[in-house]
């Protein structure tokens, strides 16, 4: 299972961790510890959500 | 080729004002990531808010003479634009009702491609847009917001022709008033000091004698980047009520970061691409003898740029301390929402790392490639340099200041 680390990886990975919150407004996606598993649903979501933003 | 244009006016500190407005110097890097990073928002009207910002500064061009004619005035608009570094307009299909124009070249349209990782969701020349309408409202003496904008087309999403209809509003839209020049302290400012053989007034000298006019396309490429002669209050603008809208959402902290991120971006394209060129080869590199003095020779040229004057206070290769007189991001935030209650040097302190990160931390002495890979690489180190603002002019200090340090 993946965690937020492994989908927003480094100091890069954090911006695009706040753009998806943004995107999402989802302030607690900022809050969540970032080596713990995501359930499949939140990965899908959080994936799907990084394609949009990654469109200029 | 002649172009009718205001002449810009030097005051204070280098900052320099067009019909009454500030203008500063930025790329297509940081207009990319600036704008990007509001459009992340949905529902929170970012994209009417984008174009409005816009419409003031077309509408303080087509105002600021009013004995000439709608013609004229457009004229005027049009090679605003393209000496500016916006691109081109065709204004000749527009009278007081509306119309439709064309901008056969568009930085907005056409220049943010190259800070683009993939196509682009949406048209990008929101600032086209804005300047457009508010421009032909001002030729034609009507209130600014009389034209909405009921179609277009931008290059930005492979349009073969950029079109703009305006068509005139029953009532106008109430937008943003201009802001002006803004508010500083007056502070006087100290000349160079340090540990340092950078001579400021030399660099300028050299500068005063390159050309930064847009080109026949009304663009500007200088230092491998897109340059914009921009109003500073759209940037201002755009930031500022970007920052009040998030306050609702619980991710103000972090929208800020962003706004900081665009400027970091910022730094590590024109500074970069500033100290990679040959012009830097020939006017500042000559003048540094330790990798400090790569810090003050940038600041020296950063302070041509409109954005007031950076001083080096304070660096090492493990800190800086950044002192900068009469910012445009203070000038301009309360002139907007008089004093401020947070920091909000959001591009100050972002360049400011980036600084310390292209010098310090990427050997921007040994010519690295420029590109997301660099980038990344050191962005993602572990010792990356990251800003505090300390003090801030929007916020009642004499100055804004910035601390640079390894995280």
């Amino acid at each position: 299972m993946k965690t937020l680390d492994d989908i927003f990886p480094g100091n890069t990975g954090r911006m695009k961790r706040i753009r998806v919150a943004l995107r999402l407004k989802m302030p607690d996606l900022m809050k969540m510890e970032g080596t713990k598993p995501l359930d499949k649903a939140l990965a899908g979501k959080l994936e799907k959500a990084i394609l949009e933003i990654e469109r200029g | 080729m002649t172009r009718n244009i205001f002449p810009t006016t030097p005051q204070e500190f280098g900052r320099r004002l067009l019909a009454d407005e500030p203008v500063i110097f930025h790329c297509n890097h940081y207009n990319y990531w600036l704008q990007k990073t509001l459009l992340m928002v949905e529902d929170m009207g970012i994209e009417d808010l984008l174009v409005d910002a816009a419409a003031v500064q077309g509408y303080v061009i087509t105002q600021a003479d009013p004995d000439k004619s709608p013609q004229e005035r457009l004229q005027t608009a049009a090679d605003t634009f393209a000496q500016n570094g916006f691109g081109r307009i065709d204004f000749a299909g527009v009278n007081d009702q509306g119309g439709t124009v064309t901008t056969p070249n568009s930085h907005y349209g056409q220049c943010l491609s190259a800070a683009c990782n993939g196509d682009f969701a949406v048209a990008q020349n929101f600032f086209d847009r804005g300047y457009i309408a508010g421009a032909v409202a001002g030729a034609f003496d009507l209130p600014l917001g009389s034209f909405a904008i009921e179609t277009h087309t931008c290059f930005s999403l492979k349009a073969e022709q950029a079109r703009i209809q305006l068509v005139r509003k029953t009532s106008p839209a109430e937008l943003f008033p201009a802001a002006g020049a803004g508010f500083g302290t007056r502070v006087s400012c100290p000349p160079v000091t340090g540990d340092t053989t950078i001579d400021e007034g030399a660099i300028h000298q050299a500068l005063a004698g390159l050309d930064f006019s847009g080109n026949e396309e009304g663009l500007i490429p200088r230092f491998g980047v897109m340059l914009t002669d921009h109003f500073a209050n759209y940037y201002n603008r755009i930031s500022f009520e970007f920052v009040q809208r998030m306050k609702q959402t619980g991710l103000l902290d972090y929208a800020e970061e962003l706004l900081i991120e665009a400027g970091h971006r910022c730094a590590f394209n024109t500074f970069g691409g500033i100290m990679t060129s040959p012009e830097w080869d020939a006017v500042v590199l000559p003048q540094c003898q330790k990798r400090e003095d790569w810090i003050y020779g940038i600041c020296s040229v950063i302070n041509v740029l409109g954005w007031g004057v950076w001083r080096v206070h304070e660096v090492s290769p493990e800190h800086l301390v950044l002192r900068i007189y009469d910012d445009y991001e203070s000038r301009g935030y309360v002139a907007m929402y008089g004093r401020a209650t947070r920091n909000i040097c959001y591009l100050a302190m972002g360049g400011a790392a980036g600084l310390m990160n292209l010098v310090f931390s990427g050997n921007i002495h040994e010519k690295p490639t420029l590109d997301e890979a660099f980038y990344e690489r050191i962005f993602n180190s572990d010792h990356v340099f990251s800003s505090e603002q300390t003090k801030c002019m929007a916020r009642g200090d004499q100055y804004s200041e910035i601390h640079v340090r390894k995280s």
